[in-house]
């Protein structure tokens, strides 16, 4: 706790000098060369049942653990030089306790620049693209919503999608009156997560190490963005390296186990002056092999995970926002309830789907401020914290109230 | 006794018309005089504003300026030059700035500041309604 509260107090610090810093910055002068920007949010959850943000730790009602602190810095070297680097610092639940990450840190150098197309590549720490929102996924004030959809965006799986050393290369060609952008990146995913590894073998002694993979998109806007369609790939590896000792109670244990995520996301989003329908569609391929454990044969079972979600919001007032939206995941689209996997496993049904409908609010009563608020019901916990959530105490029907403040330079 | 408009129908007409046209009253893009160029395509100026087109055809850098998402020439401009709306823009900035694939426009208080910024920085790129007889600015037509 109190090694939190260092980490906290050293972004408080670093945030203020560079909040000072960049005042300065605006001035005309050549440091509009280097920018500097941050965001911190706090949360407030309540939960009827399961638990979220620490809500049910020492018997509180209200979680407060849901904060994030980031800032960024970039310096464009030259037109075709760019160097940016992020500093993120989460508070999520049992899962992330304030210990500060770099987010990313690249050089971006521009291989063409004509009119019409523009083509860069980025070596470093890059940015994972992904559907509409991954590669700003923590920063509040870039959506509408407090959670983003967690059936595509779901916690357990942040690390491993969110950024991981590479390189890149991205591009956008102006069609007529519609633009194309897209990026192909090879990476070796992160997965130095104890969330990662309960997600995919439950409570097992040992860790994943990411293989070489690759993930694109491709997005078209129609008309500067009036209509937006997305189409997301990867291929994402991981392999398993049990500890020596211990495989689910059964002694030494020699197999390593693998995973390749073969994974699609289709997007689409129409945009009008008061109104934004955005809806989102992924299936991902889990192929699962090489565990042979044999009381527990689920481990080398391959499964297609089916998610999507629908979501309107309407800017209905200066500064206000609303948005309704229903999100839902399936983690075996053959078990979609999860009933057989209860059967084999013993473990609870429930964390094998959920389905979440959402109304929501934002107001933003400042340029830099903006404020949340949004009810949750849902249907299962595929995307709850294991580590918040023993399966025990899993709970299948729970709705949700969650409040946030952001802020922004 | 017949009145004016009817006695004269044809001069109010050419009247009503430059009105319209006076370019006093119209949102224009505006360029500092060393950009080389006279018009740009749709596309290209949303493209500048998005920040997807950093450099200008002869490959020195653009520097856009802007003015607040709520100021009234802000929105003016977006939906009227640009086809687009204030938080598309706003999305798009926000998209680059926080993966950090890119930089974000710099932002103006005023109009008048706007033709400062841009008459006196080399390849910056603005708007503005009140140009008349500001010679260090020039004029980008959208084709």
């Amino acid at each position: 706790m109190r090694y939190a509260y260092w980490q906290f107090t050293k972004l408080l610090l670093w945030s203020f000098c560079v909040s000072v810093f960049s005042s300065g910055a605006r001035a005309e002068t050549q440091w509009e060369e280097v920018r500097l920007h941050g965001f911190a949010t706090q949360s407030l959850v309540y939960t009827t049942h399961n638990q979220m943000a620490g809500n049910g730790l020492d018997g509180r009602r209200v979680g407060t653990k849901m904060r994030d602190l980031g800032g960024n810095i970039s310096w464009k070297v030259s037109p075709a030089v760019l160097l940016s680097t992020q500093l993120i610092s989460r508070w999520t639940g049992a899962l992330t306790d304030g210990n500060t990450e770099v987010d990313y840190a690249f050089v971006d150098t521009a291989l063409v620049n004509e009119a019409g197309t523009n083509i860069g590549v980025q070596f470093g720490k890059v940015k994972n693209p992904f559907g509409f929102y991954n590669a700003t996924r923590d920063v509040a004030h870039t959506r509408n919503s407090i959670l983003l959809p967690q059936s595509i965006y779901h916690e357990q799986l942040r690390n491993f999608f969110l950024s991981a050393p590479g390189i890149s290369l991205h591009g956008s060609n102006e069609l007529g009156t519609d633009t194309l952008l897209w990026q192909v990146s090879w990476l070796k995913p992160n997965t130095r997560s104890s969330e990662l590894t309960a997600f995919m073998v439950d409570a097992q002694g040992g860790h994943f190490v990411g293989q070489t993979s690759l993930l694109a998109r491709a997005l078209y806007e129609v008309d500067g963005g009036r209509w937006r369609w997305g189409l997301s790939v990867g291929a994402l590896g991981m392999k398993f390296n049990p500890l020596p000792t211990d495989f689910f109670g059964a002694g030494a244990f020699s197999g390593q186990g693998q995973i390749v995520l073969n994974t699609g996301v289709l997007s689409v989003e129409h945009n009008r002056a008061d109104w934004s329908h955005t809806a989102e569609f992924a299936l991902t391929r889990q192929h699962r092999n090489g565990f042979n454990v044999p009381f527990a044969p689920t481990l080398d079972q391959s499964t297609t995970i089916g998610a999507y979600y629908l979501q309107s919001a309407w800017r209905f007032a200066e500064n206000w926002q609303a948005m309704v939206r229903y999100d839902a995941i399936y983690l075996d689209l053959q078990d979609r309830h999860g009933a057989a996997f209860a059967q084999v496993t013993g473990l609870p049904a429930a964390q094998r789907y959920a389905s979440d409908w959402t109304i929501g609010g934002r107001f933003d009563p400042a340029k830099n401020w903006s404020l949340f608020a949004e009810l949750h019901h849902v249907q299962g916990g595929a995307w709850l914290a294991k580590a918040d959530n023993p399966p025990n105490r899993l709970t299948d029907t729970w709705d949700m109230l969650l409040l946030r403040a952001a802020v922004h330079f | 006794m017949k009145h004016v408009f009817l006695k004269r129908p044809l001069l109010f007409l050419v009247l009503g018309w430059l009105l319209t046209l006076n370019p006093a009253w119209a949102v224009e893009i505006i360029a500092h005089p060393n950009v080389a160029i006279g018009h740009l395509s749709l596309n290209q100026a949303r493209s500048i504003f998005a920040m997807r087109q950093v450099v200008w055809p002869d490959g020195s850098e653009i520097k856009v300026f802007v003015l607040a998402d709520q100021h009234d020439l802000h929105i003016e401009f977006c939906k009227k030059l640009l086809g687009l709306y204030p938080y598309q823009l706003r999305t798009s900035w926000e998209n680059l700035v926080f993966s950090g694939m890119g930089q974000i426009p710099i932002e103006v208080a005023s109009e008048e500041e706007m033709i400062a910024r841009v008459a006196r920085t080399a390849g910056a790129v603005g708007y503005a309604e009140k140009i008349g007889g500001i010679d260090a600015l020039r004029v980008l037509a959208i084709h």
